[in-house]
């Protein structure tokens, strides 16, 4: 093999590198437009999942608005009455400050099991009399300034003289858990 | 006389090589393409990674920022559902507390004077809180005055549903059930 063959052989195999070389570097820049491509897909994927999650966010919010005030408005209630304590406190200082007859009194904390919400309620069995007016007017108060108290049963029946009332109430009072965890929390879809 | 043959045209030189064949001249023309060719594309395509890279690192920084923003609505639509369903608890107990005191003096009111209660008794149904059952002993009572206690429940909102009523001496007896009329 003479100088010229040799020369010519070099040339071929830097022409051969440059083309492959040129191949690589076009296959690359090719992939990296695909991955480019397949990121500006996934992003407009994500895009539109943020959107669809945001509007069903406005959805719920909207469809629920009501619930959601009227739970909120009853917070304060909620939160005066959190232990037995209060909740008995409560009951007996509305028999203390009207000044009526009270028979018996009688309360038990129980646990509930259908509602985790209202763990706990205090059962309260109480048997006033006094003058008809006075009684039924008490039975107002107690219902007005305890909103939360569910009155189960409310007996009435004469008093022992004509003008009196005798009046026997079974009352449920909730101390309401409002950090509780609910069933289906987590199903938000 | 110069005796040294310059130029001997007949003798085979055997230190000089041989012609190339005529298809090698374009190899040179060949190197030269191939080196702008190249050039030209490899610039190209090296000037179109850089850019590609650049529109994926600015895609994939926008995907993250989509997913976060979705995860922020997914986990505020866990809590405006959660709060949801409490409140929705919470008004189960609510449609239970109407109170009883209306009803009563509703009816008290309704009946006259010479008429009077024995006794009344308003129990919550265990199964749905918000329905009461209402028991009473109505002393000289007849017809007509459940018909205005029941025009007293009237008023109050509620609905007096499976009523019955029986009579023994001077004493009647009443048993309704109260439903709530929703607004």
């Amino acid at each position: 093999m003479n100088g010229k063959k040799l020369v010519c052989i070099i040339l071929i195999m830097v022409i051969a590198a440059v083309a492959y070389g040129t191949q690589l570097m076009s296959q690359r820049a090719h992939a990296m437009r695909e991955e480019a491509d397949a990121a500006e897909s996934e992003a407009h994927t994500a895009e539109s999942e943020a959107i669809i999650a945001k509007s069903n966010l406005v959805r719920l919010r909207d469809d629920t608005q009501d619930l959601r005030q009227f739970l909120k408005e009853w917070e304060p209630a909620v939160q005066r009455i959190q232990t037995q304590q209060e909740a008995e406190q409560a009951v007996l200082s509305l028999v203390r400050n009207s000044g009526i007859l009270t028979v018996s009194q009688r309360f038990d904390l129980k646990q509930t099991a259908y509602n985790p919400l209202i763990p706990r309620v205090l059962q309260g069995t109480l048997t006033v009399q006094d003058e008809y007016s006075k009684t039924l007017n008490w039975l107002g108060e107690l219902e007005r300034k305890i909103p939360l108290a569910r009155i189960t049963t409310c007996r009435f029946k004469q008093g022992e003289t004509g003008r009196q009332l005798n009046l026997e109430l079974h009352i449920d009072i909730p101390l309401v858990a409002l950090d509780a965890a609910l069933e289906g929390d987590t199903a938000t879809k | 006389m110069n005796t040294t043959v310059c130029h001997d045209i007949k003798t085979t030189r055997i230190d000089a090589s041989k012609r190339l064949p005529s298809a090698f001249s374009i190899v040179p023309i060949v190197f030269y393409l191939a080196l702008l060719i190249g050039g030209y594309v490899n610039v190209t395509s090296y000037l179109g990674y850089r850019k590609s890279t650049q529109d994926r690192d600015t895609w994939k920084q926008f995907q993250a920022e989509q997913q976060q923003a979705k995860e922020g609505f997914d986990a505020e639509k866990a809590g405006v559902f959660k709060e949801k369903n409490k409140a929705e608890k919470f008004a189960q107990w609510i449609e239970g507390t109407r109170s009883l005191q209306p009803i009563s003096v509703a009816i008290a009111r309704s009946l006259p004077p010479a008429v009077t209660i024995g006794e009344m008794a308003l129990e919550r149904s265990p199964e749905i809180p918000s329905q009461i059952i209402l028991t009473m002993l109505i002393n000289n009572g007849s017809l007509e005055e459940l018909s205005k206690v029941q025009q007293g429940i009237t008023t109050q909102n509620y609905r007096a549903y499976n009523s019955q009523q029986s009579k023994t001496g001077d004493m009647l007896e009443f048993h309704t059930m109260l439903v709530w009329n929703h607004l």
